[in-house]
């Protein structure tokens, strides 16, 4: 297990070292891409609907770490490309991706049913969950996040409409608070070395 | 190489584990077995004498093993049994006729009315299911087969779409030609599997209506030129897009309706989270193994129609 987070340290540092992308200018000190929310905030215990078609509460999660994205299955670009790094990251986790419930949460629930979830989640990992629900549900559990989305469908006559979301991921810990925002992009290495502390040792999560 | 008993369509290698236990190397070749054969047995599989997949069911699909030479003699026996418990009266030879890449063998037919065969599907975009726990970038640009082509002074490299499903599909379709038995195969995986979601064909899959192509494009003329428009075989509504993420995290995207504008003696990248075609409404799902036909018209007078390769939707 000390291994795995070595090696894995090890890799991030070393992908980090050599990764062409320009550096994130970051106003604090840290590891870029990653903003820890200090101090964790507890999130409400809110109600979607599951891949089931059944209701989904974030407590049903309790005892395992969440890490949740919102997007939506139209997303031709953007969403894709978080669900390849979510699938990368539990790979990164090893054994330790048991302790963590990848969560993808509707913003689009007109065309999102739990059955065009589940089709579109098991292109990327059978284990992912999805949630979706009204506009309404939807904005109150992204609000929850400070996250907000657009329906860029303002004549409510377009079926291939698109929709402007926050992409970045946010984890919750087993006890269902908020410990970090993961900005869109962010090398898959760093958030699974970093949540990888989260996971491994819960009292960093207060003291970040 | 279509003798007539081939197995399960399996493939799975040995030691992956150990394969996979140092980085992958862009130029090796890479194989990897699809077991698609019902009412075919659990399988392992001997490539050049070597046991390299064990204990493969039917719809498994192996990891991808490293292989030191393009021409594979494969043996396909019921799991726990040595090579003369092939299932097939001589073994299969097999030529990846590649000097790198990735590959992947199905196994189709069924045994016992004689169809079984393993096949050569087309050379694979991308590493789907290897084990990627050793930090390699998904990112890094490790698939040479991306589509490239010049004309007058635009060149295009690195063009791909992304898959909307995880079976190849397409491959399916030219296993059926292949083996005009393969249809009734696939009708018997239907039987097979009839929990399978989206029953396409009868497989199990799952699929998106959506997609994505990007590349780089590069302009060596002396002034700038501007990519106009781009129509594909695919769909009626392919559009030029530019996703931004803000400084708040939020993604947006923009229809250039005037194209972009490729600098004189400069390029332009399409790329995930930034430019790209998008194509929605897709008349067909893309499998990892198609092409998709492109043609992009840009201000000059340039216009570029070419192939597309369809990676996976995991990259």
């Amino acid at each position: 297990m000390l291994r795995r987070i070595w090696l894995t340290v090890l890799f991030a540092v070393l992908l980090t070292g050599c990764s062409s992308t320009p550096a994130v200018p970051t106003a604090t000190p840290g590891i870029p891409g990653v903003k820890p929310v200090s101090p964790p905030v507890q999130v409400e215990n809110f109600t979607l609907t599951g891949m089931n078609g059944s209701p989904a509460h974030l407590k049903d999660f309790e005892g395992k770490s969440v890490l949740m994205v919102f997007g939506y299955t139209h997303c031709p670009d953007i969403c894709p490309v978080t669900l390849a790094r979510f699938k990368q990251i539990k790979q990164l986790l090893g054994a330790d991706a048991d302790k963590v419930q990848f969560i993808f949460v509707s913003v689009d629930g007109n065309r999102d049913t739990p059955e065009r979830l589940t089709e579109y989640l098991g292109l990327f990992d059978k284990d992912f969950f999805g949630l979706t629900g009204s506009e309404d549900e939807a904005r109150a559990v992204i609000t929850l996040f400070d996250g907000v989305f657009t329906i860029k469908d303002a004549e409510g006559l377009r079926k291939d409409y698109l929709v402007e979301h926050t992409a970045s991921s946010f984890l919750m810990d087993a006890e269902g608070r908020w410990v970090r925002t993961y900005e869109y992009n962010t090398d898959p290495n760093i958030v699974a070395t970093d949540m990888l502390k989260v996971i491994s040792s819960p009292s960093a999560t207060s003291s970040s | 190489m279509r003798s007539r008993l081939m197995l399960l369509v399996v493939v799975c290698f040995v030691g992956m584990a150990l394969a996979f236990s140092s980085v992958v190397a862009d130029d090796g070749l890479y194989v990897r077995v699809a077991h698609l054969s019902p009412m075919s047995p659990q399988v392992d599989v001997f490539v050049n004498g070597s046991k390299v997949f064990e204990a493969l069911d039917y719809r498994a699909v192996s990891e991808y093993v490293s292989v030191p030479a393009a021409a594979l003699q494969v043996v396909v026996v019921p799991a726990g049994g040595e090579i003369a418990d092939s299932v097939t009266e001589v073994p299969l030879d097999i030529d990846l006729a590649a000097e790198h890449g990735f590959f992947t063998l199905a196994a189709i037919g069924i045994l016992e009315d004689g169809t079984f065969d393993i096949i050569l599907l087309p050379q694979d975009g991308a590493m789907m299911d290897m084990d990627m726990g050793m930090g390699m970038d998904m990112n890094a640009p490790m698939m040479p087969e991306k589509a490239s082509i010049t004309v007058d002074t635009i060149s295009i490299s690195g063009a791909y779409a992304r898959a909307t499903t995880d079976m190849p599909m397409g491959n399916m379709g030219g296993m059926a030609e292949a083996t005009p038995e393969g249809g009734m195969a696939m009708g018997g995986m239907a039987e097979a599997t009839p929990e399978g979601g989206m029953a396409m064909g009868g497989m199990s899959m799952n699929m998106n209506d959506v997609s994505a192509a990007y590349m780089h494009i590069e302009n060596t003329a002396d002034q700038p030129d501007v990519l106009l428009s781009a129509t594909t075989d695919v769909s009626d509504d392919a559009q030029i897009h530019q996703t931004t993420v803000d400084a708040s995290g939020v993604a947006k995207m923009e229809h250039m309706e005037g194209g972009i504008e490729i600098p004189a003696q400069g390029s332009i990248d399409l790329a995930p989270g930034g430019y790209h075609i998008m194509m929605m409404n897709l008349k067909r799902p893309l499998a990892m193994g198609e092409t998709i036909h492109l043609t992009l018209s840009f201000q000059s007078g340039v216009t570029i129609s070419f192939d597309v390769p369809v990676m996976p939707i995991g990259m």
